[in-house]
Formats: C-alpha cells, structure tokens, sequence
C-alpha cells in the first residue's frame, strides 16, 4: 500500500469538514439556548448570536493561522502544546485539554437523557437506553475519525431536514411585533448575552485536533467557515422564531424554546412532533458525542501513547457511573456553567496565547519539533 | 469491527432488541381512559373537578362517561380521578378545559402555568369559561357522544363564527406577556344545548367581565385579520329596530401610535369586506350612490360601536386587544406599570373602511353588484 492510499483511509474530505464543524457546534443547546441568552439583552439577543458567530469565525482564522504553521501531519494541539510549553506543562495541558473535552460529550450525553426523560419517559428506566447507547457510541467512535464524520454527515442532514422544514411551519404562529423595538438594549447587555451566546459554539475546537486528518488541509478553510457560518443561520433562525413565539415573559419560564414551539405543530398520522424530533436528534447527538470521545481517544493516542480502543472504553464506563451520580437538570445546570466558562477561557485566551506563541518561536526560526 | 465474528454480531442485536423493547411504554387504547374534555367548578371552599372519557372498543364505537372529584385543592385531579376509575386516566390527548365561571373570578393563573410546565398537555389546548358550573354544561354534552363536542364546538366557531383564533399558546402568549391580558370563549346552556355565550375578559389571570356573541366580532375584528363572522347592526337612517347582519369576508386593521406620552393615542384603522346577508325589506339600495350612503352609514355605525368596545375595555382595565404591547414596540423602554396608570384615558382614533362586495346570489331591488 503506498503512502497516499494508506493516508486516504484516515482522512476526511473537504465537505465532511463542514458537517463536522456544524455537529461540532450544534448540540443539546439548539433546543434551549434562547433562555440562556434572553435574560442579558432580551429580545436584542439576535445582535449577540451575530457577535458570536463573527467571534468563533475569527478563531477559526487564528486556529488555521496556528496549524499552518506546523508541519501538517504534526499540527494538533497536543504537539504544539509539546512544542510551546515544553513536555511537561505540555503534557498537564493535554491531560486537561482532554478531560475538557470529555466533560463535554458527558454533558450532552447526560442533558439528552434528561430530555427525553423529561419529555416523553417520565417514568421509565433508563439503563437499557443508555446501555445501547453507549454500545453505539463504541462502535461509532472505533471507527476512527471517518466513521465519525459519516454520522456527523448523517446529524447534519437530520437538522436540515427535520427541524428547519418543521420550525418553518412555525410561521402563521409568530408575532413579528415582539421584536420591536430593536436596539433597546446597552452595548453592555448585548456583550454579555453574546458571551452567554459564545458559550454556545464550544465543541469546534475539535479541528485542533483533527486537522492532520483533513485531505486537503489548505483548501478546507472556506468549508470550516461554512460549516461555523451555517451553525449561525441555524442558531439565528430559532432565536428569531422562540422571540416571536413567546412573550418575554413566557420564554423565561420555558426550559427548552425550541422543543416547546414545534410542539404546537400537528402533521396527518402525528399529534405530538416533538416525540419525533426529539428521537432523530438522536443522530446528531451521537454524532456530537463520538466527536467529543474521538477527540479524546486520539489525543490520549497523541500525547500519552495509550491504546484508543482501552481510552474509550474506560470513558464510556466513566459515561455509565457518572450518569447515576447526576439526578436531575438542577445537577446539570453548575457543571454545565463551569464548563462554559472554562470553555470560553480556553477559546478567547488560550487559543490567541498559543497564536502568539506560534509567532513568537517562528520569528526565532526555530523550526518545529516533531513529535509522534 | 468488521472483522468482528457473527456470534458478536447476533449478540449485539439481541442486546438491541432487549434494549429497544424495554424502552417501549405502550398504551393501548381500549386499556386506558383517555381524558379529552375537563371541568373545573369550585364547591364551597372546594374545588370540583371532571373529566369526559372516552371509552373505546371497537373502531367506531365509542361511550362517554363522566368522572367528577372534589378536593381541597385544583391540582390533584388527575391521581383522586385515578382512584375512581378502574382503568389508568391518560390525559395526554386532553384537548379542552372549562372553567366555572366563580373559579374563574378567583384566577386560573396557577393552573395556566402547571399545564404549561407539564410535556403532555398540548399547545392546541382549547380553554373556556362556563356561565354557572362547568360541570353541568359537560354533562350536556354527553348526548352527543362525543367526548370533544365542546372542543370542537368553539373551533368551529372560531373558524366560522365570531370567535378569534385562540388556542393554549396564545392564551400563555397574553398571560405571560406584557402589555396584554388574555380571553377566552364563554360557553351557555340554551334551552339544553350548549352554545357559545361570547367572550370572557380577563384581568391577569382573574374572570373580569363577558361580552356578547355579536360584541366577539368586534374583537376579533381588533386582534386579527378575519375571515369570517358576522355581526347584527341597526340599519342606518331607520327605524331603531330594524336590523341588517353583515357577514365578514376579509379584514385587516393597522394600528398606528399618534402620541406615546403622557396619554398614548392609537389610530385604528380597520378595513373590511362585507357581504350584506339580512337585509329588511325597507332598505333600497337601487343605485351606486345609495350603496354609498349605505357604506358610510354602516362605517359610522361600526365605527361607534368599536369605540365604544374599546371604552368599555377601557373601563374595566383590560387589555384583550393588547394596546400595551404595541405601544410597547414603538416605544424605547416601555414600562406596564405607567402605561396601565394612563390607560383609563386612552385615546383611539378609529377609522372604518367598509365595503360591500355582494348582497347574495339573488337579485335584491335593484342592489348593484361589484
């Protein structure tokens, strides 16, 4: 087998690249990110999912900024971790970059059962679910990188074709008047409704570690931005849509906006619709969690030299004994808003530090360290 | 895992299978009782609550029963409901709630907000506010066998009648919004049958006051783009008891803000098609001009009774059409609290543009077509 065909199988193309950024981004908080961000701005929000969007598209220009100037099958943020801070800080930092990411599949894992549980199966039990849910996860993320760029593929057209098409039918019911009169709020409000908002796109760092992996790494910025910039249309549409919904005072007392507002739609042979969006969002929230564990799984690969299969296992049992340990959505919510604010602290500062850095050590022309 | 052996393979579908089949929570219609039309009353200091069910057997046939219960309290109807009944009470298809009219002067606030936080009551819940007992009008719709006679007697009327196009959501919509208080179809009993009465205003979440069938169009005039309705008006220029009915085919009013402060001022602008349906015979409408004066006769009239629709909304500081929450999307910082202390004097300015377009398929006099 030579070299490229060996390559080839590992490697995603271009416009996986954009599903994955979109599955990446869009998780469990498409159902209820709106009461997140309504509390600061009101209905003004829809300036920060702007604001938010043009942040993350700045941060992928500094992240493809970063890797480009790694040898590309070198460029993941465990070996420029490595190479910025030395083996040792580096390697702290890895050991941290993963258990972030951990938590986040955790949470969107943990938040979807509560969904359902909440939802449809107040009374039922759920380890059989989460059994074969895990199995699946297993089996999606063993498959390495492409598989799970298969199901990100798979999650990206469940949103575009179950829940745009449906929230569309959402229109006779809005009130476009609700949101007027705009600008009505200090740039001070909007600020940090668009952090609460900024929030909302953790999960692209993702690239960081998945950019050796891309088949045309030059070539793919423009689907990344595609893929952020769509994650945007999505976010803006439902805002829009639950601000026109609800009256202010009804989207405070909602949990989740989105799932709210399409259950008000009835199509022939189905009364409830939310019972089955909320079942094929089952797609994009595997795919969303296989990306988080994959992340982990390869960077454990990367930094520790550990065997991925025993890395995902040993997570996957982690999932099991955790979800136990977690009642409710009052559990969820402080661990949730921890991994926010690391999140943000990790994509605003960390990722321009490390920008700089890259700088730094390149006008010194030290050329890069190569780690496997 | 491709490689994987068959025996894991089948392993991991009976896994699946088990798995799949114990997510299963089935209910099968003919072993529940489905709750789909209830009532709340209150009793002394008690609250009396029932529900129809609808019992079915085989397809087609259906029988109707009515549970009621008394308790201390409004919320635990479903589970005191249960312990009389000898299948499981499943209230997911719940389509449509009463309320007595005494219940309904105490609030219905907290039963607003339980249904709402609560997955398996729909947003196309229909409510409704029974003159008397709520109780007593379900128990006449039990003839009909059909345990949403109620429900889909008001959605009828909604798109037929005189009542505006409301469902759950939209009565949330007016309770937790600002600048709007909610309403809901009042329901009677005529000579045994249930009808619908007119439209019972709320304030906040407390029963205020009714307005009549023929006054509900005017309301749905107000609050929304008609398409139909119809409302019993003195005939211009004649004697006071003579009576034509127009009935609606299109309409649209525009609301514009003339003055926000101190006394807010709205201009009302409402267009509407008409078909002249009742006619007295006295009425000569032989040429264009006479549909003319017609016209401006009949848009004085609605004009007068728009104003003083909203005068008397006014008087008893409600807010059905929601003047609060347009003012407040023209206003910068709008506040309820000092609109509210300048409602009693509001102005409206209203205008009515009326037009005939037909007069039914026979020939009227001389009564011109356009």
């Amino acid at each position: 087998m030579t070299e490229a065909a060996g390559r080839e199988r590992y490697t995603i193309s271009s416009i996986h690249l954009l599903c994955v950024m979109y599955v990446s981004i869009v998780d469990v908080s498409l159902m209820g990110f709106q009461r997140e961000v309504v509390n600061d701005a009101g209905y003004d929000a829809w300036m920060s999912v702007l604001l938010a969007g043009l942040g993350v598209h700045l941060l992928l220009r500094l992240i493809f900024g970063i890797v480009s100037r790694y040898e590309p099958s070198n460029a993941t943020i465990v070996a420029i971790n490595n190479f910025c801070f030395g083996r040792a800080v580096g390697s702290v930092l890895n050991a941290a970059f993963m258990a972030f990411a951990l938590l986040g599949a955790f949470l969107t894992y943990r938040s979807y059962l509560e969904m359902c549980k909440l939802w449809i199966f107040p009374t039922m039990n759920f380890w059989p679910f989460s059994l074969l849910f895990l199995v699946l996860l297993y089996y999606a993320v063993n498959g390495g990188l492409q598989a799970v760029a298969g199901i990100c593929f798979w999650g990206l057209l469940s949103s575009l074709l179950f829940v745009a098409p449906f929230s569309m039918m959402l229109i006779p019911y809005l009130h476009p008047v609700n949101l007027m009169p705009a600008f009505d709020h200090s740039f001070a409000e909007v600020m940090r409704s668009s952090k609460q908002m900024a929030a909302q796109y953790i999960g692209f760092e993702v690239l960081l570690v998945a950019y050796p992996l891309l088949q045309h790494p030059s070539s793919s910025r423009k689907w990344a931005h595609a893929g952020v910039l769509l994650s945007t249309c999505m976010f803006l549409w439902l805002l829009l849509a639950a601000f026109m919904y609800f009256s202010r005072g009804q989207i405070l007392h909602t949990i989740w906006p989105t799932l709210n507002m399409i259950s008000v739609l009835e199509i022939p042979l189905m009364q409830r619709l939310e019972y089955l969006i909320l079942s094929i969002w089952l797609i994009k929230i595997l795919a969303n969690i296989s990306l988080g564990l994959w992340a982990v799984c390869h960077s454990a690969k990367l930094a520790f030299r550990a065997k991925p299969r025993i890395v995902l296992v040993v997570c996957l049992l982690l999932f099991a004994v955790l979800q136990g340990a977690i009642k409710d959505l009052n559990d969820i919510q402080p661990i949730r808003t921890l991994y926010n604010q690391v999140g943000l602290w990790f994509l605003y500062a960390f990722i321009p530090l490390l920008f700089v850095l890259t700088w730094l050590r390149r006008r010194k022309r030290i050329s890069p360290l190569k780690y496997t | 895992m491709a490689a994987s052996a068959p025996w894991i393979r089948a392993i991991g579908i009976l896994i699946s299978a088990a798995a799949l089949s114990a997510c299963s929570n089935q209910q099968i219609i003919n072993k529940i009782n489905l709750a789909q039309t209830g009532s709340y009353d209150l009793a002394g200091d008690r609250v009396k609550t029932a529900v129809v069910i609808g019992e079915y057997f085989k397809k087609g046939e259906t029988k109707i029963v009515l549970l009621d219960t008394e308790s201390r309290t409004a919320f635990d109807m479903i589970p005191k409901l249960h312990a009389k009944s000898h299948k499981t009470v499943q209230y997911g298809q719940l389509r449509m709630i009463m309320f007595g009219r005494s219940f309904a002067g105490q609030g219905i606030g907290s039963i607003l907000e339980n249904f709402f936080r609560d997955s398996k009551v729909s947003s196309k819940l229909q409510l409704a506010v029974a003159e008397g007992e709520a109780s007593k009008l379900l128990a006449a719709t039990l003839r009909s066998n059909d345990p949403l006679y109620a429900m889909n007697l008001i959605e009828d009327n909604m798109r037929y009648g005189n009542l505006p196009h409301r469902a759950f959501q939209d009565t949330l919509f007016d309770y937790f919004g600002e600048g709007r208080d909610f309403y809901l179809p009042s329901l009677a009993l005529d000579r045994g049958e249930l009808n619908i009465g007119g439209i019972a205003l709320f304030k906040g979440e407390a029963y205020r006051d009714r307005i009549g069938i023929n006054e509900a169009f005017i309301l749905k005039l107000l609050v929304e783009n008609a398409r139909d309705g119809s409302y019993t008006m003195p005939v211009p220029n004649a004697r006071p008891e003579e009576a034509l009915v127009i009935r609606c085919i299109s309409s649209k009013t525009r609301m514009r803000l003339l003055r926000k402060a101190p006394v807010p001022a709205v201009e009302l602008g409402v267009k509407l098609n008409v078909v002249l349906k009742d006619i007295p015979r006295s009425l000569r409408v032989a040429t264009d001009r006479d549909l003319a004066r017609l016209e401006s006769g009949l848009e004085q009239e609605l004009k007068g009774s728009i104003t003083a629709f909203i005068a008397r909304c006014v008087k008893l500081d409600v807010d059905p059409v929601g003047f609060g929450d347009f003012v407040r999307s023209r206003t910068r910082g709008w506040k309820e609290k000092p609109f509210y202390a300048a409602y009693p004097s509001l102005r409206t300015d209203v205008k009515v543009d009326l037009r005939i377009t037909q007069a039914g398929v026979g020939k009227l006099g001389n009564i011109l077509t356009r």
